[in-house]
């Protein structure tokens, strides 16, 4: 039974790489512009940063969309959200 | 009995939502987050609609990774609902067949086309993301639905999603985990860590004498003993599920768990 050394390289590789991405995901924060927003006539719109977890948790069910290479929420992230079924 | 046992387990505590949501946490296996059951995000899911953002999954993509590096597809063989789904419905009386072995090929298609490249050129809710025809949706959500009589309309794309899974039904009826060799886009993703993980399928020792009996056992329809006449563990194939059924059914391991005191 052999594992080869370059297999071994690969693989300590890319758990390092995992490492990194997990980090990148747990530090890393999006603008995610909230939906509805009233000061939006005024041509201001406020937005949430959102970690990459937390928006793991937004694409189970839809709550972030991208329009004009913007994000927008499709929930009031301030009220209790509470268990959300994917629309597809 | 053990990997039974296991799927079982998998099957139950993945649609127990009694507690905490956990769907930042995306578990390597074929299970729809959008049954109300659901505890943990699927990755297809997360990757669509990370491909229709634009933006790039870390923590989704560095989970799959880390675990794919760590077992493989073990979690196809061990975990996965949909697969234990598949070796249930194999269990029927039925003319069997092995799917050709290009066929193999289709997921990585599956894969790119349905999961990153349509999502992003259309937007994360398009029709012809895997999501809008994924099986184990029509399972999980979608017949549910129409029970309970939360649909409105019949429309195309429902139809299509389940004459899949009906067409997927019949397959693994036929031919023992075609899905997940064919079709399966989580089996794509974790496909290639099957060469470098550190999991490995221990083979007995002396080297096999051949009697092809691992291959037989092999729920995939792979050869193992090829893999073990050639040194190497037999997990080290794309297509492999981990689920140890070769070792299980070698004469040579049994030999030494009965005689554990004699080498083999």
């Amino acid at each position: 039974m052999k594992n080869t050394r370059l297999q071994k390289i690969i693989a300590a590789s890319l758990l390092l790489a995992s490492a990194a991405l997990l980090v990148a995901g747990l530090t890393f924060k999006r603008r995610v512009y909230d939906q509805d927003d009233e000061f939006k006539q005024f041509g201001l719109l406020t937005f949430t940063r959102v970690s990459d977890a937390a928006m793991c948790v937004d694409a189970t069910f839809s709550g972030v969309v991208r329009k004009e290479d913007k994000l927008y929420s499709t929930y009031n992230r301030l009220a209790p959200r509470g268990k959300k079924a994917c629309p597809t | 009995m053990k990997r039974r046992i296991s799927q079982l387990t998998a099957l139950l505590v993945l649609h127990s939502s009694w507690g905490p949501e956990v769907k930042w946490l995306c578990n390597p296996v074929l299970s729809c987050h959008s049954c109300v059951l659901a505890w943990f995000a699927c990755p297809i899911g997360v990757f669509v609609h990370y491909s229709g953002y634009h933006a790039i999954p870390f923590f989704a993509a560095g989970t799959i990774l880390l675990l794919g590096v760590l077992v493989g597809r073990l979690f196809c063989g061990w975990v996965c609902p949909f697969g234990f789904l598949m070796d249930m419905l194999h269990k029927i009386p039925s003319p069997k067949f092995t799917m050709p072995g290009w066929t193999r090929y289709l997921k990585y298609g599956v894969l790119g086309l349905t999961v990153v490249a349509l999502p992003f050129v259309f937007g994360e809710s398009t029709q012809w993301s895997f999501c809008r025809v994924c099986p184990a949706s029509a399972l999980q959500v979608t017949i549910p639905n129409i029970l309970l009589g939360s649909y409105g309309e019949i429309e195309f794309i429902m139809i299509l999603k389940l004459a899949i899974l009906a067409t997927v039904v019949v397959l693994a009826i036929m031919s023992s985990r075609s899905f997940c060799k064919a079709f399966c886009p989580i089996g794509a993703m974790l496909a290639p860590f099957n060469y470098i993980s550190f999991w490995v399928v221990k083979n007995p020792k002396p080297l096999c004498t051949g009697c092809t009996k691992c291959d037989r056992a092999c729920p995939s329809g792979l050869t193992p003993s090829r893999n073990i006449q050639a040194g190497l563990p037999a997990n080290r194939t794309a297509d492999c599920i981990v689920c140890h059924d070769c070792r299980k059914a070698c004469p040579l391991v049994e030999t030494r768990a009965a005689h554990p005191t004699k080498s083999c």
